[in-house]
């Protein structure tokens, strides 16, 4: 099953982004942003007892733009937020790498280093935007900078704001927006702090296509010109062709990989898991 | 609807728990009150039916003492099987160091004894009194004082002549409270008015004959008896006890309804804010619901039945715990007042059981009804909203609010200056408190628009202890002005009434002491023992004297008093001695000059300005020329109605006794050394009280802060009503975020700043709860005690360490609100609230 992933190595991405550089290809030899080893995780125990994560193993490259596909039920947010230290582990471990390769174990840091490292070194973008309703754009923005005690760096704060075009929005609070301009502010949230990776669940999932492209056209840019390095969940193959490496889950378990997907070979993909 | 309604309720039963326990604990303390009534009430009837056991006939004094003559002329009556003669008067029993037992300052009282026994208020243990040297003691004062049957008691004169009597026998009252704490020495009739200078009767009571009608024989005692005196049957008369019972425990009861009503006034708080959240918490599911069908009438019916319940299941445990309330009252007024509440065992008859069952339910449901109603106006459309938009109230319902709070506040600031103003002082005081709770009323309508501001400023402080969260604290605080100020209107309203009571009774605490050291450099103030009527013995000026020729002292002076009639009204005028006056005592004047005090002329408190006041004494009125106004104040005595030269008051007629003499100890002598010399010259004065100013100020912080006390502890419910709606505000609250709690745990907030966060907004209401109230207790207790005790020009004290106290109390007590919601928000898992819808 696997060497038919390669097959797929030179079909580039079919929309709006083809213009950046690909900095994730296989042949480079890059630098991991997180790794995940034999990771395990059951809810329950007994009968109820659900295997969510079966062994699964994946790197993460510094600078990529990663999508995670698979079924409903196949683990996919489980396993991001094992990652993202926002979940407990049953067994396996999870590395999370600086700037200079050095890794921190995240299943071995208890509840409060996992926090303060989130603040600054793990991004997220969530269906449901999850913004502060009490906060206006801009401090919600700001928030984990703040809450780590750090001001943000003022020229890449009006880069992210301006990349996102959200200047004019910055006083407004969250149900003054628009959905894709929430979407815009939890991205610029994730961001600010140039994190060592951002994590997406389903970013989209809730926008429009033409907004959820601005969005995916927004992570697309990150990586390409920023450097940033993105894992997104997603069910859309439209959507993870921005990504230029695919992974598929199934049953907890990691099945395939699709290096530079194309919504078509995604899709076929997707077909033959049976999905 | 109905069994949809109540699997609701068992769903959100745990929500609607502290909405329960608001009800209970309003619903209590009004039980407690009723039920704590009627079994006072049951006592007092007992006591009372004791004191009129077998009358058939009652003649009670008038004006006057009953002759003697009268009781021989109503046992020559034909149908009186016997009567009797009851005397009782003040008297003062010698304990074994050979000062006067006292209670409350107070002398013991003697009651005679002879008679028919089957008339007597009391039971004997022993034989009554045969002659003049024996007396009977009542139980309790014999065995605090260590007496038996056979040994010798010694009793005061008027005075102040020891007579030493043998105990032949112990009086037993029984249940009986009337004379409780006193000491009580029964003799013979003639012997009390010998040692008392009473003659004649309070009560003449009579038994009939068999077969004689009592009320035919009433008609034929009256007009064997003074004019005046008032004549009923023994059935009539217990009745009239009965009632005069019930008007001392209603006394009671009305205070304690007033607090109860402030419970239940901050419980409909509590309920409403719930029922408010809730709903809106719910409007998803009513929104369901009449998607499916339901009509708003349902909505509307099953919102008020569940309150119902809720009213119904709180009514019946608030009666439970208005029993134990009920106990605790009699505890706390018989132990902290010393109101000698009869005891008796609990009566819970059906009126405080149906009462409270009522208010529960009548309370509950008027609190839930405007969220009801809000709640029939749910759109079915809204079940398919995602989130609810942030409540923004619209600029004319703001302004509307406005007007009304203003209209309130105005009208009351209004009454209040005319209460203020108005001459009559019991009057305006009550003007002014009407004022103040309309003005009040206005400000809790004026909350939701001025508590976010407030809240923001006193998060200011707290924002920059606490950094990040506290500005989320801040935030979330601010996001429901409504729901705020509903829930901080509960400490607005329990913490201003402390408030206001804390400042009026630290005045009152301040007054008093002017009053009694009058602000004259003096160590001690000695009087005479104090009698039931609110007379007093007099000093005999060989007291003073005794005292001039100690060397502990510096200074001595002497205060005589006497009763006259100023302008037709009666008073008490006063004079210091020559040689005092203008040394030790040097007069405080307004206006005028001390000096200019002679033989005809006078000093009058300031206040109403006059040329010259007419003092009657003896029935001859002299006219006497105001020379100046000063505070008239003497340790002692009070506050005088005007001072006079020493020679003046000889002429008005005062005779030699002294009714205070001040003294002040010599420099370098050590105030046990000045107690020592001070009681060794009253040692043969048994009727000098000997008091410290020292003791008596502390005396009386000790009352004071004993009423304080008592405030706190029957405003303490309002307070404890008032924390569980803080902390079910929040609960609700971290129900509500759990999404948004989980968010700021995933981009970094830790568990302990999770759980300040809402320490913090717990806090945020508590101090804005705190201030607003302290700031009203702070305008209404100075006009409350400028108005209500004007004639004495009291000082207005604001207590800063008590008002410092309860800003730290309401903080503290809101924190610990918040620890179990915060718990309860930081231990949940961020993985599985971010799952929440
Ligand atoms: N808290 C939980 N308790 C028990 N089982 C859980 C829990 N969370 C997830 N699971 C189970 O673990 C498995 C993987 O769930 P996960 O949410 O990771 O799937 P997913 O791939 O993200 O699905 P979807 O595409 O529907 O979001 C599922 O079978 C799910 O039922
Ligand atoms: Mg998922």
């Amino acid at each position: 099953m696997l060497p038919e992933a390669y097959e797929d190595r030179d079909s580039g991405p079919t929309t709006g982004t083809a213009a950046l550089p690909s900095v994730g290809g296989m042949q480079t030899i890059v630098r991991p942003a997180v790794a995940v080893t034999d990771l395990t995780k059951v809810y329950g125990t007994g009968d109820t007892a659900v295997r969510a994560l079966d062994g699964v193993s994946v790197t993460f490259a510094a600078g990529g733009f990663t999508a995670i596909m698979g079924p409903s039920g196949s683990g996919k947010s489980t396993l991001m937020h094992c990652a993202a230290g926002l979940d407990t582990v049953t067994s396996g471990t999870v590395q999370l790498f600086d700037g200079r390769g050095e890794a921190t174990d995240l299943t071995g840091l208890g509840d409060t280093a996992l926090t303060k490292l989130r603040r600054t070194r793990i991004g997220f973008v969530f269906q449901q935007f999850n913004l502060l309703p009490t906060l206006t754009a801009a401090q919600n923005i700001t928030l984990p900078l703040e809450l780590a005690g750090a001001r943000p760096d003022p020229e890449w704060y009006a880069t992210v704001v301006d990349v996102l075009g959200l200047r004019d929005r910055l006083g407004h609070r969250p149900n003054q927006l628009s959905g894709g301009q929430q979407q815009r502010v939890a991205c610029a949230r994730a961001l600010l702090a140039r994190p060592d990776v951002v994590f997406a669940d389903e970013p989209t999932g809730n926008l429009d296509s033409k907004t959820g492209q601005e969005v995916l056209d927004f992570l697309r840019r990150s990586v390409a010109e920023l450097g940033q390095t993105v894992v997104m969940v997603t069910h859309d193959p439209t959507a993870a062709a921005y990504a230029d490496r695919v992974v598929l889950l199934a049953d907890g378990r990691l099945v395939d990989e699709i290096a530079r997907p194309t919504a078509d070979s995604v899709l076929d993909r997707l077909k033959r898991l049976g999905a | 609807m109905i069994r949809t309604t109540l699997a609701g309720l068992r769903t959100h039963l745990r929500r609607l728990l502290a909405t329960a326990i608001a009800v209970v604990l309003g619903v209590g303390f009004v039980a407690g009150t009723l039920i704590f009534t009627a079994t006072a009430r049951a006592g007092f009837f007992d006591t009372f039916a004791r004191t009129a056991k077998n009358v058939d006939v009652s003649v009670l004094a008038g004006g006057q003492r009953l002759p003697l003559a009268d009781l021989d002329r109503v046992r020559a009556l034909a149908g009186v099987a016997a009567a009797d003669g009851r005397l009782a008067d003040s008297l003062a029993l010698l304990d074994r160091e050979g000062k006067p037992v006292t209670n409350f300052s107070r002398a013991g009282y003697a009651v005679s004894t002879d008679g028919d026994p089957l008339l007597r208020p009391f039971d004997v243990v022993g034989r009554v009194p045969a002659g003049d040297g024996e007396a009977l003691l009542d139980k309790e004062t014999a065995g605090h004082q260590h007496l038996v049957v056979g040994d010798t008691i010694t009793v005061l004169d008027r005075a102040g002549a020891r007579h030493p009597l043998t105990l032949v026998g112990l009086l037993d009252f029984g249940v009986s409270k009337t004379y409780s704490g006193w000491s009580v020495v029964g003799l013979p009739a003639a012997r009390i008015a010998a040692l008392t200078g009473a003659t004649g009767y309070d009560e003449i009571v009579v038994r009939a004959a068999a077969g004689t009608d009592p009320g035919k024989l009433a008609g034929s005692v009256r007009p064997a008896v003074a004019k005046g005196a008032k004549v009923s049957t023994g059935d009539k008369r217990r009745e009239q006890l009965a009632n005069d019972a019930t008007s001392v425990a209603t006394q009671f009861s009305i205070i304690l309804l007033v607090f109860g009503a402030v419970s239940l006034v901050v419980a409909v708080f509590v309920i409403y804010n719930t029922f408010a959240i809730l709903l809106a918490q719910r409007v998803r599911e009513t929104a369901l619901l009449r998607c499916v069908g339901a009509t708003r009438g349902q909505v509307f019916g099953a919102t008020v039945l569940e309150s119902a319940v809720v009213g119904l299941g709180g009514g019946f445990l608030g009666v439970l715990a208005g029993v134990g309330i009920a106990y605790g009252l009699f505890a706390l007024l018989n132990g902290v007042l010393n109101a000698g509440v009869p005891a008796h065992s609990i009566v819970l008859g059906p009126a405080p059981v149906l009462a409270g069952l009522t208010l529960g339910v009548v309370v509950t449901v008027l609190a839930a009804l405007l969220p009801a109603v809000r709640a029939t106006r749910t759109a079915p459309l809204a079940a398919l909203r995602d989130l609810a938009p942030l409540t923004e109230t619209g600029r004319v319902r703001r302004i509307v609010r406005l007007a009304v709070a203003v209209l309130f506040v105005a009208a009351g600031a209004a009454v209040t200056v005319a209460g203020h103003d108005s001459a009559d002082s019991q009057a305006g005081t009550f003007l002014v408190v009407a004022g103040g709770i309309v003005a009040f009323l206005g400000l809790l309508v004026a909350a939701p628009l001025f508590v976010g501001r407030l809240t923001a400023a006193v998060g200011v402080p707290v924002r920059w202890i606490a950094g990040t969260p506290a500005r989320v604290a801040v935030a979330n605080a601010r996001r429901n002005p409504g729901r705020t100020a509903a829930t901080t209107a509960t400490l607005m309203i329990a913490i201003g009434l402390m408030c206001l009571c804390a400042v009026v009774l630290a005045s009152i605490k301040a007054t008093a002491r002017d009053q009694l050291s009058g602000h004259y450099p003096v160590d001690y103030a000695v009087t005479g023992l104090s009698y039931e009527d609110g007379k007093r013995a007099d000093l005999p000026p060989e007291f003073a004297r005794s005292l001039r020729a100690r060397p502990e002292f510096a200074g001595v002076a002497e205060v005589r008093v006497l009763d006259v009639r100023i302008d037709g009204r009666p008073a008490r005028i006063g004079a210091v001695d020559a040689a005092a006056l203008g040394g030790l005592i040097t007069l405080d004047m307004t206006t005028g000059d001390a000096g200019a005090l002679g033989t005809g002329t006078v000093i009058i408190p300031p206040g109403t300005p006059q040329p010259s006041i007419t003092v009657t004494a003896g029935g001859r009125a002299t006219s006497l020329r105001v020379v100046g106004t000063a505070k008239t104040t003497i340790p002692g005595s009070g506050q005088l109605a005007a001072l006079v030269s020493w020679d003046q008051l000889t002429a008005l007629g005062a005779g030699p006794a002294d009714a205070v003499v001040m003294a002040k100890a010599a420099s370098g002598v050590a105030p046990t050394a000045s107690r020592d010399a001070i009681d060794a010259v009253a040692r043969p004065f048994p009727l000098a009280q000997v008091n410290s100013v020292a003791d008596l100020s502390s005396d009386l912080d000790k009352a004071v802060n004993g009423l304080i006390g008592l405030f706190a502890g029957l405003l303490g419910t309002a307070v404890v009503i008032a924390l569980f709606g803080v902390a079910n505000t929040l609960s609700l609250s971290v129900v509500e975020r759990t999404r948004e709690s989980a968010t700021l745990r995933a981009v970094g907030l830790t568990r302990a700043q999770l759980r300040g966060t809402l320490l913090v907004e717990a806090v945020l209401m508590g101090l804005v709860g705190a201030v607003v109230g302290i700031a009203y207790g702070m305008i209404y207790g100075p006009l409350v005690v400028a108005t209500a005790f004007r004639a004495i020009d009291p000082r207005v004290v604001v207590p800063w360490a008590w008002l410092a106290g309860l800003m730290a109390l309401a903080a503290l007590a809101s924190c610990l609100a918040a620890v179990l919601p915060a718990r309860k928000a930081a231990s949940a898992s961020i993985v599985a609230a971010l799952a929440d819808v």
